[in-house]
């Protein structure tokens, strides 16, 4: 113990890594690396896999250290693989995340009866519409035009800079919706459900933190040093 | 430690304080953050803060209120600011205030032992429940302000301290927040 602020380096093994740190099982998956890792590095992984060790170090620290310190000096082919992550990650939360979640919010909101609890189930589900609205941005909008800026070199009338304003209160409606389970809406009998929406919740809201500050600070950044070569 | 940016208002409050008869090593600072430098919170015996350091917001008076949570904190007003800032210090002078209301207020206050705790009551006013109930049921900040006889800004600045002391901040959430605590009917709550 005691060794989680410590730097994550290429050299250890990756069973070892995932063993102090399991939820970086999420981050093995969505690099697209299968367990039976047997007595390999995180170097050797990332070379058989293709992936770049820069990258994937960066996203690990910074999942299990989120005042990590990385150094902004990512190539344009790492970049592609930075896309690439965010985009599994984006399928992850809408395809695993947000359904069990609402379907956990919906039996509570019908068993309790309450009409807060009916507006909880609405609620969440227009936040999950946003964020659905936000990740198809992403998806369709913004990382082709990134993808297009490397492969063709190709800057359209398009900026990320415009891409950052579409990029704010995610995190405010869900800390919303945390804060009126754990604080303002009494519980009756729904036992174990509520319990495991916020356990949900509080999950995604890290895996989502940790998944905004990569698109921020590390990928509008790096694209817009970018776009000036482009322009230069 | 006396926190306020304006040195014309620093000097003078140093001098009033020096003139009084156990005058006390003072230390200064522009903003909180610079104030929070000092290290240790709990060596001052009184703090004197402008609330203009606090960008209006109840959520940087709270934070300052329970970081000296343990020394009388003293609002300086140099300007009219939210009453329900000024309202949670233990004590207020104003820049009108005489010399010795001044030194009054600094020597009462000075060492003694703070109130009993600097708990920060998160429990709506009449008036703010008024606000969210008229919010919750769909009206628009001008539509509340005609109602409530107040202006847009008064409306704008009670939601914010709802917001602020219910840690909720979208409509949607208030709207729960309402109903559950019977505010609203689910009856009045339209689309």
């Amino acid at each position: 113990m005691g060794s989680k602020q410590e730097e994550i380096q290429k050299t250890i093994k990756m069973s070892k890594l995932l063993f102090s740190h399991p939820q970086l099982i999420l981050v093995l998956e969505r690099f697209g690396i299968k367990l039976g890792v047997r007595e390999k590095t995180v170097e050797d992984i990332c070379r058989e896999y293709e992936i770049s060790t820069k990258v994937f170090l960066m996203v690990v620290n910074l999942n299990v250290n989120t005042s990590y310190h990385y150094e902004l000096n990512f190539d344009a082919q790492d970049i592609k693989q930075i896309v690439k992550y965010l985009t599994k990650s984006h399928s992850y939360f809408a395809d695993e995340v947000f359904p069990e979640i609402i379907k956990n919010i919906h039996l509570m909101s019908e068993y309790s009866q309450k009409p807060e609890m009916q507006l909880v189930e609405r609620f969440f589900n227009e936040y999950k519409n946003e964020v659905d609205q936000h990740f198809d941005y992403e998806n369709n909008t913004v990382f082709p035009y990134i993808l297009n800026l490397i492969d063709a070199n190709a800057a359209e009338n398009y900026s990320v800079i415009d891409y950052r304003e579409h990029h704010d209160d995610i995190q405010e409606k869900l800390d919303d919706v945390k804060k009126l389970l754990i604080e303002h809406l009494p519980q009756k009998a729904d036992n174990n459900l509520r319990r495991k929406i916020l356990f949900a919740l509080f999950d995604l809201d890290t895996d989502l933190q940790t998944h905004s500050k990569i698109e921020n600070e590390i990928l509008i950044p790096q694209v817009e040093q970018l776009e000036k070569q482009g322009q230069a | 430690m006396i926190i306020e940016p304006s040195a014309i208002i620093r000097e003078g409050i140093s001098a009033i304080i020096e003139s009084m008869k156990d005058s006390a090593q003072l230390s200064f600072a522009d903003t909180v953050e610079e104030a929070l430098k000092f290290g240790q919170t709990d060596l001052f015996k009184i703090v004197i803060v402008n609330p203009v350091t606090l960008n209006n917001s109840k959520k940087h008076l709270n934070n300052l209120l329970s970081l000296y949570n343990r020394t009388n904190v003293i609002g300086l007003n140099s300007n009219h600011y939210d009453r329900n800032l000024s309202d949670n210090f233990t004590d207020n002078i104003f820049i009108t205030d005489k010399h010795e209301t001044i030194t009054q207020i600094i020597s009462k206050h000075f060492n003694a032992a703070p109130p009993a705790s600097n708990e920060i009551d998160n429990t709506l006013s009449e008036r703010e429940i008024d606000v969210l109930k008229l919010l919750a049921t769909g009206k628009s900040n001008k539509e509340i302000a005609e109602q409530l006889f107040i202006s847009v800004h008064t409306v704008i600045s009670h939601r914010k301290n709802i917001s602020s002391k219910l840690g909720v901040k979208s409509t949607a959430a208030l709207v729960i927040y309402a109903v559950a605590n019977g505010l609203i009917d689910v009856d009045g709550f339209t689309e």
